[in-house]
């Protein structure tokens, strides 16, 4: 063997040594520690509270203690800075697009922010996050309630649904739909409802969402709504010309979240409104351009 | 000489020492990381509390996990005095697990020199341990190696070597798995960066190829054939020589590390990001939000205060649906069975095909639909812009492909009954919906069009043509309007002459 082949070879040989060392490995090397001792313990299924803590549950729901007697209402106007605005529809009548025979048979409107000629907004979600402290929900029973997809746009693109509410799911086009509508405390709900379907598909979440679950549709990209699961009945959509209504609210302070698709934040996000027993409290709530950044 | 000096000195340092690894960590979401740095240290601390550290493992009694074990109730009570033996009763499968592993032929039993370890489950010595020497099976009664008092009353659970298939499941893991999926499970263990498709990220508690209707977890069964069979056309390869207990842990501790990601997603998405992110308390701080240091700390506060809570109830909901889709009413049964492959069965599965599945998979199903080029909304941009790159996206935010069809690769498994669960779940976690309104017989004559793509003749191709042509033709006496129903389908104009 010459002299150069052994000095050359000989690194190779310590390193392919070193590699096999290091890759024989003790416990804490390759494999993460595969063979270290492991512990486990056991923790009881059922939360471990001290006396104390015993009123937990109701620290969501302080600052919307019910004093005094008898309900109120708060009501209002949501209402867009400058005034109406609007914008050209999403797809217009003809456009070339998926399905155009019948998606493009009418314009389907732009429903990103619905700005009407006084300036209200629709499509405005007002909601407390969680039932007022001391609130009983009554036993009644629950309407479905109708969500279609029609000229290939959800109608109607905003609404609340109570937690255990029926909804059915039409198709009035006579092409495939689906509805994947992305709730985040149940399991997420993507089904296709045949085309000219108008028994369609029911469902319903029974866990209330913290904020509205967008609803696309796999079909037909520019599809998009919204839909917000409450377990209580105070949470509402504005109107078309901004206006709301929350009727039956325990009399007290309320914390109400304000919140609309194009604002990548909430519009608001603990909106403080003390409601007097018979009274209605009236707001009228103002935004401008810089508040919808996702447009 | 020289060299062999070098090799000697290289050779201590290489095992334990120098070059070992970092310890093996459960990491935290980012979403966790983005949150104000007080809450963020207490979800930290209540995920060590609940779920513990890869070297700590917590067995939260609460989650639908097997950890392993022997479980029992005490029978007697109201023994005075020190005892050394407690009276206990096993149920039969216990009985015989505990049989299994620990009598002899002749049953006797015996222990390993460090005996059992017995772990109370409720009472007020809950969650302690003390250890077993030896069983009377003739007596039913466990010996101590310590007398205990007092004797706790009857009917007190315990388990005798808790959280030992978890522990197992945690060592198999850790061999097999964890290098691609990383030891926290979130699909980034160090070789994950060289692989595409990515490894799953189990955080969400979602799972792609499932037998159970679209609003259901992914079962054990799913699971286990996933691990034997691997995933084609992936880098998940069979694992078929695993044997069944060692699937089974596994199993155990992947479902495990599921739930602990996913309850740690759901209690900071639903309960903390809105209003403890980082940028939200700048944002409450600021003017516009006007709330003072003061009631901000006092909210910052109370949520933490509520922790315990949220992950109790998460935990009830989460724990409530992994549960579920190991009952038999969450499988997905075929109302018919399968309809015989022939070419009038694939006729109108092909029908079905280029009105439902086109649109992603493409005309000729090679995975180059329409939504393959349209660039989709991101949900999770605060800004509501688009994905950088075009093409369908998947809860994990990665980009997905419709599957060509043509290379006859299904991940989900090939056999028919794959592509049904397919078809009639859909894959709830990427953007392929459940087709289960539709007729089984139409899903299955779809399965038979799908899985013979690979293998058309030019026959096939003839009668394909002829009945586009006569689909055509009666599209053309009665055009679908948007008002009309008639004839019930999309598609019309592009079908049939689209890509050659």
């Amino acid at each position: 063997m010459s002299n150069r082949l052994l000095v050359t070879s000989l690194p190779l040989c310590a390193l392919a040594v070193c590699l096999c060392v290091w890759m024989s490995g003790c416990d804490q090397g390759i494999g993460g520690g595969a063979y270290s001792d492991v512990s486990v313990k056991v923790r009881s299924a059922t939360l471990e509270t001290t006396a104390d803590d015993g009123a937990g549950t109701s620290t969501t729901t302080t600052d919307q203690t019910a004093t005094g007697s008898g309900p109120g209402t708060f009501s209002g106007r949501v209402v867009f800075d400058t005034g109406a605005i609007s914008f050209p529809p999403l797809i217009a009548q003809g456009q070339d697009v998926k399905d155009k025979q019948v998606c493009s048979a009418e314009a389907v409107p732009n429903e990103k922010l619905v700005v009407d000629s006084s300036g209200g907004i629709a499509n405005v979600f007002i909601f407390l996050d969680a039932a007022p402290k001391g609130y009983k929900p009554e036993k009644e029973e629950l309407e479905p309630i109708l969500f279609d997809q029609k000229n290939c746009y959800f109608r109607p693109h905003a609404l609340v649904l109570r937690a255990g509410q029926p909804i059915r799911i039409i198709n009035s086009d006579p092409v495939a739909h689906n509805a994947n509508i992305q709730v985040k405390r149940s399991q997420g709900f993507s089904q296709t409802v045949n085309s000219s379907d108008t028994t369609g598909v029911v469902t319903s979440f029974a866990k209330s969402e913290k904020l509205p679950a967008r609803v696309t549709c796999e079909f037909h990209n520019w599809m998009e709504a919204h839909i917000l699961v409450a377990d209580h009945p105070f949470a509402v959509v504005t109107a078309a010309d901004g206006s709301f209504e929350i009727p039956n609210l325990p009399s007290g302070t309320h914390t109400f979240r304000v919140w609309h698709e194009a604002a990548s934040d909430p519009l608001e996000r603990g909106l403080k409104v003390t409601v007097k027993p018979g009274e209605s409290t009236t707001m009228e709530l103002k935004y401008g351009r810089a508040k919808f950044s996702k447009l | 000489m020289r060299h062999l000096a070098v090799l000697l000195l290289t050779l201590p340092l290489a095992g334990c020492g120098a070059f070992s690894p970092p310890e093996a960590e459960f990491v935290l979401r980012a979403q966790t990381e983005e949150l104000d740095s007080k809450v963020r240290t207490a979800v930290a601390k209540e995920m060590d509390e609940t779920f513990g550290t890869p070297h700590a493992l917590v067995a939260w009694l609460k989650l639908p996990v097997d950890y392993g074990g022997y479980a029992g109730v005490t029978r007697t009570s109201k023994l005075a005095g020190k005892i050394k033996s407690l009276s206990v009763r096993f149920e039969d499968d216990q009985l015989a697990k505990f049989t299994e592993a620990f009598a002899d032929k002749s049953g006797n039993y015996s222990f390993p020199d460090a005996g059992l370890q017995l772990t109370w489950l409720s009472g007020p010595l809950s969650g302690t341990a003390i250890p077993v020497i030896g069983y009377n099976p003739e007596k039913r009664e466990l010996a101590l190696d310590e007398a205990i008092e007092p004797h706790p009353p009857a009917d007190t659970p315990f388990v005798l070597q808790a959280g030992e298939t978890l522990k197992y499941g945690r060592r198999l893991y850790m061999t097999h798995c964890m290098h691609c999926h990383g030891a926290s499970g979130d699909g980034a263990g160090p070789t994950a960066k060289y692989l595409n498709p990515l490894p799953r990220d189990y955080r969400l508690g979602q799972f792609k190829f499932k037998s159970t209707r679209t609003d259901q977890k992914t079962s054990r069964e799913d699971l286990k054939r996933i691990i034997l069979n691997g995933i084609p056309g992936t880098y998940m390869p069979s694992f078929l020589l695993l044997k069944e207990d060692e699937s089974h842990a596994i199993v155990e501790y992947i479902r495990w590390l599921g739930m602990r990601g996913e309850l740690e997603n759901s209690v900071v998405i639903n309960e903390l990001r809105l209003d403890f992110s980082k940028d939200a308390i700048k944002q409450r701080s600021s003017e516009e939000g006007s709330e003072t240091s003061d009631e901000i700390n006092e909210s910052v506060s109370e949520v933490i205060g509520q922790l315990p809570e949220f992950f109790d109830s998460y935990g009830d909901d989460m724990a409530e649906l992994w549960a579920a889709a190991d009952e038999e009413d969450s499988l997905i049964v075929p109302a018919v069975a399968r309809i015989e492959d022939s070419l009038e069965s694939r006729v109108r599965g092909r029908r079905f095909f280029l009105e439902k599945c086109a649109t992603c998979h493409g005309h000729t199903g090679r995975g180059d639909g329409q939504m393959t080029i349209d660039f989709q909304k991101n949900t999770e941009d605060p800004a509501g812009g688009l994905y950088p790159i075009p093409g369908l996206h998947d809860i994990w935010g990665h980009q997905v492909k419709p599957r060509n069809l043509m290379q006859g690769v299904f991940r989900g498994g090939r056999r028919p009954i794959d592509l049904y669960y397919r078809l009639y779940g859909g894959i709830t976690a990427s953007k392929m919906p459940a087709f289960n309104t539709a007729e089984p017989e139409l899903l299955w004559d779809t399965v038979n069009y799908v899985l013979h793509i690979p293998y058309e003749t030019p026959a096939d191709k003839a009668a394909y043509k002829t009945e586009d042509d006569k689909y055509e033709a009666e599209l053309k006496a009665a055009p679908p309007t948007a008002e009309g129903a008639t004839p019930p389908t999309g598609e019309a104009t592009t079908t049939g002459n689209e890509t050659p």
